[in-house]
């Protein structure tokens, strides 16, 4: 780091005195008071300071006197300079972001991937009275709770198709059903387009930084956009923002490509990109004329903008993760075989970079991307791998032998460096990515175990047995953390098709409890 | 390297004059910037640097400029600068501001570092005891601050 100059001693003339620049309000204080001590040092010379000392040492330092307060709050190189110390390969400031905030929440995420294996304060929600069907896709609200200090209400998707908004603070619940928007047939040569599809409501997708959220709609094969704030408004359903309607069959999974564009897996085979600010792609207004029901929604309702992968129906897609630093997007699709694929895909060349298949990986459905490391983790029947993008192909495959019947990986989360497995074994495990890779941190050597939830059979399909509900655990369909870490939510249901029921919890930190690491089996 | 005798005359704040080796004294970046500026100067007033503390600034920087040519081990190193900074603290801040007004990042390191030892693991009370602060929150500033600090806390 270049030294604070104080006035620039270049282009100075021949025997000129060096100065410091008298505009400077720092000069004044460059002449020593011997009273003021420490104190005749100007505030960026503190700043410096302060920068060698121990982050934890900082806080003491504001407490001492208004002008070291001052120093250690408005000195932003500080902050710059104990992010690089700390973490010199990873300083990745987002736009508008103060080094000051940058460090806070980077530092904050230490802390916190060290108390994970400890978040096990289960609260249960009683979903019981809801009927509500598998819950498939969560997201946190981003609304801030001042008292709570955290964000404080999820919202949740289920198969049934119904949208929830549960509030973390009094556990109170609120269901929405998902509106029908009519939508014209996009293509005039095949007007028929298939019915509304019920596959469920598998993406609630939060958009990280403009409070709106993306959702599958009534229909699977539609998503909705909607303003996050107007959920908590009202008892009754908000109306969407717009719609977005192109897919031919169920949409398993979205992600965000840029600020304003995201990118949709169905089960046609196809990844769609959706553009959410007002374009051209909005469903054509002769189209609108022939379907007057359109009308009167008055959503507009949209197009892709580009249709990026398309394999092919006997290729359906599970699973999208972007990584929008390197512009690519890694996918999932599974053929009718049951042949598991992971692909990389450029954004801009629109085409697979790297592709890795997945030997015996019945179930292949969940993956998500590490950033930090770039590299992608897909969680399958009883294995998890570990894919290098660059070098195509599979870096480590995790074998949890323990499970080895019905394990099942169902979800993963990356947050804070630390890998969340949800299993359909109504289990968790946390896996420390900074780690050696081999370390696995588990609570008990069968993972975390998770309540029960609601479940009954299905009346509609045969009778599954009493022993099915017996020895039944809800599935760990979908995961979301708080931004500061503090509260993960917890979504799921039956894995059986022919059992009804949800279950959904929160975990909280509990620092107080300890549990020893240990160690996974690896796969020879 | 043939400007090694080559020198020029610095000027303290208290008109004391210094003749020093140019290749010695552009460890410091302000004066190497004037001195390729202005090919044939022949002295540079420092008006905030008294001379007294120049005399030490000149001091580090002749050891640090022989280093290059005759080579000390770490530990050496080490030894020598602690002696240096064996001083009371009105010098030592005195040289952390011309540290900064010279340019001398090797310096300014070693100085600031130096009062962070000083800070370190130190209450707030005790940092104030160690440099002669007084107090100037009130009790409600006092809490605001704790508040807009609790980041560092076990979550």
């Amino acid at each position: 780091m270049k030294p604070f100059s104080v006035g620039s001693p270049k282009k100075r003339k021949r025997n000129e005195c060096v100065q410091t620049g008298v505009e400077e309000p720092s000069t004044a204080e460059s002449t020593f008071d011997a009273r003021k001590g420490i104190n005749c040092l100007p505030q960026e010379l503190l700043a410096n300071i302060f920068s060698y000392l121990p982050p934890e040492g900082i806080p003491e330092c504001s407490l001492v006197c208004k002008k070291w307060r001052e120093a250690a709050h408005v000195e932003d190189s500080l902050w710059r300079k104990l992010a690089f110390n700390r973490w010199p390969c990873y300083v990745n400031l987002k736009r508008d972001q103060s080094w000051r905030n940058f460090f806070i929440s980077n530092y904050r995420c230490e802390l916190l991937s060290e108390r994970f294996p400890f978040l096990s304060d289960e609260i249960e929600l009683d979903v019981a009275s809801l009927s509500l069907d598998k819950i498939f896709s969560c997201g946190w609200l981003p609304q801030f709770d001042h008292q709570n200090e955290s964000q404080r209400y999820i919202l949740a998707g289920t198969k049934n198709h119904k949208l929830l908004l549960i509030d973390s603070a009094q556990l109170r619940m609120n269901v929405f059903s998902a509106p029908s928007i009519s939508v014209p047939p996009t293509n005039l040569s095949h007007p028929n387009v298939s019915p509304p599809c019920h596959g469920g409501i598998r993406v609630v997708l939060f958009h990280p930084l403009n409070g709106t959220v993306v959702t599958s709609g009534c229909s699977s094969h539609q998503m909705l956009l909607w303003d996050a704030a107007s959920f908590l408004s009202s008892t009754k359903c908000p109306k969407p923002l717009a719609g977005f309607s192109e897919h031919s069959d169920w949409i398993f999974a979205a992600d965000w490509l840029n600020d304003n564009v995201f990118a949709t897996a169905g089960r046609d085979g196809r990844i769609y990109a959706w553009s959410t600010e007002p374009n051209e792609s909005v469903v054509d207004n002769i189209l609108l004329e022939r379907n007057p029901s359109y009308e009167k929604d008055e959503v507009p309702i949209f197009k892709s903008i580009a249709k990026l992968v398309d394999h092919g129906s006997e290729h359906r897609i599970r699973e999208i993760k972007s990584d929008s630093f390197h512009k690519q997007f890694g996918i999932l699709s599974l053929s009718n075989e049951e042949d598991g694929e992971f692909q990389v895909w450029d954004v801009e060349q629109r085409k697979s970079i790297s592709s890795v298949p997945l030997s015996s990986s019945r179930d292949a459905v969940t993956l998500a991307y590490y950033p930090e490391r770039n590299v992608y983790f897909v969680g399958s029947h009883v294995r998890l791998y570990m894919v290098d993008p660059r070098a195509g192909r599979i870096q480590k495959a995790l074998y949890f032998i323990s499970n080895l019947h019905a394990s099942h990986i169902r979800s993963l989360v990356v947050r804070y460096h630390m890998l969340t497995i949800g299993f359909g074994t109504g289990r968790l495990f946390f896996y420390d990515l900074r780690k050696d890779s081999e370390s696995l941190v588990r609570n008990g050597h069968r993972g975390l175990r998770l309540g029960r939830g609601w479940v009954r059979q299905d009346n509609q399909t045969d009778s599954p047995g009493p022993h099915l509900i017996e020895d039944y655990n809800p599935a760990v369909y979908c995961m979301s953390y708080t931004e500061d870490g503090h509260n993960l939510f917890v979504g799921g249901g039956p894995l059986q098709l022919n059992l009804y029921g949800s279950y959904a919890s929160f975990l909280k930190v509990n620092p107080a409890r300890l549990v020893q690491a240990q160690r996974p089996c690896l796969e020879a | 390297m043939n400007n090694t005798s080559k020198t020029v005359k610095l000027v303290s704040s208290d008109n004391e004059i210094f003749e020093i080796e140019t290749s010695i004294i552009s460890l410091s970046e302000t004066i190497k910037n004037v001195l390729e500026d202005t090919e044939d100067t022949e002295s540079i007033p420092l008006p905030n640097v008294e001379g007294r503390i120049l005399a030490k600034v000149i001091e580090y920087c002749r050891y640090h400029s022989l280093l290059k040519t005759i080579p000390q081990s770490e530990e050496d190193i080490e030894r020598w600068d602690r002696e240096f900074l064996n001083i009371d603290q009105p010098t030592l801040f005195h040289l952390i501001l011309a540290a900064n007004y010279l340019d001398i990042k090797s310096l300014l390191d070693l100085t600031c570092k130096r009062v962070a030892d000083m800070i370190k693991g130190k209450k707030p009370e005790e940092i104030r005891k160690e440099f002669n602060i007084v107090n100037d929150f009130t009790p409600e500033e006092e809490e605001e601050v704790r508040r807009e600090n609790a980041w560092c806390e076990d979550p």
